[in-house]
């Protein structure tokens, strides 16, 4: 659980800082949830024969349930008053399918103040026991001064 | 009548926009139960998505939509609507949802390139802009070439490419502006 009373300031963010793991476990009832919030009524998201058929090893996440994973993990890194500024070039390497771990996590790539906005290009993926399943990628972000 | 393309007439195109003047509006407003079920799988646990106070706290005009939820979950069209066709004509299991033909079809002018028998999603990138507030209807537009790299690779011979498009509200102002980049090509071919 994130603990949002704690915001990260620019200043406390260095280039190599880990991004830590959030660990999502895929399940098909998790995978059912995602898919009717999410309105991606792919089978092969949700219909194992057909993912199979279609060369995959099980029902498998889809692209924006991958992102949304990101995000969290991102979020939990920025706070409250960190921004989501840019998303990617996002790639998806292999499948998640059901019965897999995902761990995602990154590091701190780059920091920089660029039109009086402190920005963080964070380097995130996500890997599972079959390797990475997508990314590496960046998301640039924004965080607060502590000089305001 | 079907004009033969070769991949340097997508190379020219770049630039272009092909969207053919189309926009394509969600089917609903952005409703805070459609955020809090988006939050729901990836356990987000942000107050900015469900608590307007901590939101409006934090400079924002109440809860906002999770950024990843823009492009797709927040853009979904109705899978049925009333007064057309069962999607479920049989009760094949494995049967997907299909397509009523008094649907309005794409009017999008084709992109300028060869034949191909085989597409792969590559890559995806999108900028925020404006935050999504709980009410806001949010309407695709664009189809812009941005860029093309044809190229042979271990599947076939294709184009790299990547097109634009953008989101806005109900007032106009841009949201994201989301590039999509696929890999159309021959199966199989060298050139």
């Amino acid at each position: 659980m994130a603990d949002w009373s704690k915001q990260r300031f620019f200043e406390d963010v260095n280039e190599g800082d880990q991004v830590p793991d959030v660990t999502f476990n895929m399940t098909v009832q998790r995978l059912v949830i995602e898919a009717g919030a999410n309105r991606d009524f792919n089978p092969v998201h949700h219909n194992t024969r057909l993912a199979e058929a279609s060369g995959a090893p099980e029902m498998f996440a889809n692209n924006t349930f991958v992102l949304g994973c990101w995000e969290r993990t991102v979020r939990e890194y920025i706070g409250l008053d960190g921004k989501i500024k840019k998303l990617g070039p996002f790639r998806i390497r292999t499948f998640s399918p059901v019965g897999e771990a995902v761990v995602c996590g990154g590091t701190v790539k780059r920091k920089w103040q660029e039109g009086g906005e402190n920005l963080v290009e964070l380097e995130i993926q996500a890997t599972h026991s079959k390797g990475v399943a997508s990314g590496p990628g960046p998301v640039v972000v924004s965080l607060p001064s502590k000089g305001g | 009548m079907t004009q033969e393309h070769t991949w340097d007439d997508l190379v020219a195109a770049i630039g272009q926009d092909f969207s053919g003047g189309e926009t394509r509006t969600a089917t609903d407003d952005v409703e805070r139960g459609a955020i809090r079920k988006y939050c729901e799988p990836i356990e987000l646990d942000c107050p900015l998505h469900h608590d307007d106070e901590a939101a409006r706290q934090h400079g924002y005009k109440g809860i906002v939509a999770p950024s990843s939820a823009i492009h797709a979950t927040l853009m979904s069209q109705a899978m049925w609507s009333p007064g057309q066709a069962s999607r479920w004509p049989t009760a094949d299991p494995d049967q997907v949802s299909v397509t009523d033909p008094s649907e309005r079809q794409s009017t999008a002018p084709p992109l300028p390139m060869p034949k191909t028998n085989g597409v792969l999603v590559t890559d995806m990138e999108i900028e925020y802009f404006e935050p999504v507030y709980v009410g806001d209807r949010l309407t695709s537009s664009g189809r812009k070439i941005i860029s093309v790299s044809p190229a042979k690779t271990r599947v076939g011979y294709g184009a790299f490419t990547r097109i634009e498009s953008e989101i806005r509200n109900q007032r106009g102002e841009l949201v994201a502006r989301v590039r999509n980049g696929s890999y159309n090509y021959n199966v199989g071919a060298d050139s």
